[in-house]
């Protein structure tokens, strides 16, 4: 079987009003919610994961939802099809596919060193430390934890897997994608087995 | 903008945070917090001014959680919004932290 994933995005301020075709499990959520950001991300995350059901040929209008040891969600009705959420500022990202998959995105920012050497193997931190100039130190920074955060949510593990209990540098048994669209943030699909195809919405 | 503010004392100490808690700011709040958690009985974070959380700030909060808890010590979160409360869920983190 062929490995295929869909990743959508849409950027919070182009969702004009909270959409009424939302499932009951995340209306409830949306209401608990006090800051409006909070509920435009939450909102825009279901509308792009019913935007990819779509595009995998179901027309579902009440998603339902189970979880992981971990807290990670899964399709409580569609066991062979699995989704990932990130967002950070502006952005928020989805992914789908019928394999476990992970996606992160991070909004470049300044960033401390220290951060690095506590967070990354001692590798990844050359890699970062190491760099002639402060962009590249930056972009390698964020190339690293994206890719790190991708791998630990496809592991369905999270924020329960240290990450420096592992190094992407050396021989690593998950495969990565980095996304180029998102001017002024890095992002990166992390899936065990590679990808057939990614189609990028 | 970030900040921490200390109040309190060894016993009991609560560092507010404000601004926005990412990548950039992370070893801030990292170095103020592991400074406290030889002296101090029990930590409590309070989230009432806190704008943001990015995945590095949830990891040096979950470093805190582990090395209070291997000292035999307390970190408690407070104010946390539903928005935050609802990562800590997402992220698996709810588990081990103590949310009031």
């Amino acid at each position: 079987m062929k490995n295929r994933a869909i990743l959508l995005s849409d950027k919070i301020e182009n969702l004009k009003s909270v959409d009424f075709s939302l499932s009951d499990d995340r209306k409830k959520k949306i209401e608990s919610f006090l800051f409006d950001g909070d509920k435009k991300r939450c909102a825009l995350a279901e509308v792009l994961i019913m935007r990819g059901l779509k595009e995998f040929g179901y027309n579902i209008s009440d998603v339902k939802y189970t979880y992981n040891e971990y807290g990670k969600p899964y399709f409580r009705d569609l066991p062979d099809i699995y989704f990932n959420i990130s967002h950070s500022a502006d952005y928020v990202v989805c992914v789908l596919a019928n394999c476990e998959i992970g996606i992160d995105i991070e909004l470049i920012a300044p960033i401390s060193l220290d951060i690095a050497k506590h967070f990354f193997s001692p590798n990844e931190y050359e890699l970062v430390a190491n760099c002639s100039s402060k962009d590249e130190r930056i972009d390698n920074f964020y190339k690293l934890w994206t890719k790190k955060e991708a791998y630990v949510k496809a592991t369905g593990k999270g924020m329960v897997c240290p990450f420096n209990s592992f190094d992407i540098t050396k021989d690593f048994q998950y495969n990565f994608i980095e996304i180029d669209k998102f001017e002024g943030y890095k992002c990166a699909v992390c899936t065990k087995d590679p990808l057939n195809e990614l189609i990028i919405r | 903008m970030f900040n921490v503010e200390k109040y309190g004392d060894d016993k009991a100490l609560v560092l507010k945070l404000s601004g926005k808690l990412n990548s950039a700011t992370a070893q801030e709040f990292k170095d103020v917090a592991f400074g406290a958690t030889d002296s101090c009985e029990q930590m409590t974070l309070d989230f009432s001014d806190l704008q943001y959380v990015a995945s590095a700030g949830l990891r040096v909060i979950l470093e805190i959680h582990k090395t209070m808890s291997a000292k035999g010590k307390s970190l408690i979160l407070i104010n946390v919004d539903e928005g935050t409360k609802e990562i800590f869920q997402a992220t698996g983190l709810s588990r081990f932290l103590t949310i009031k």
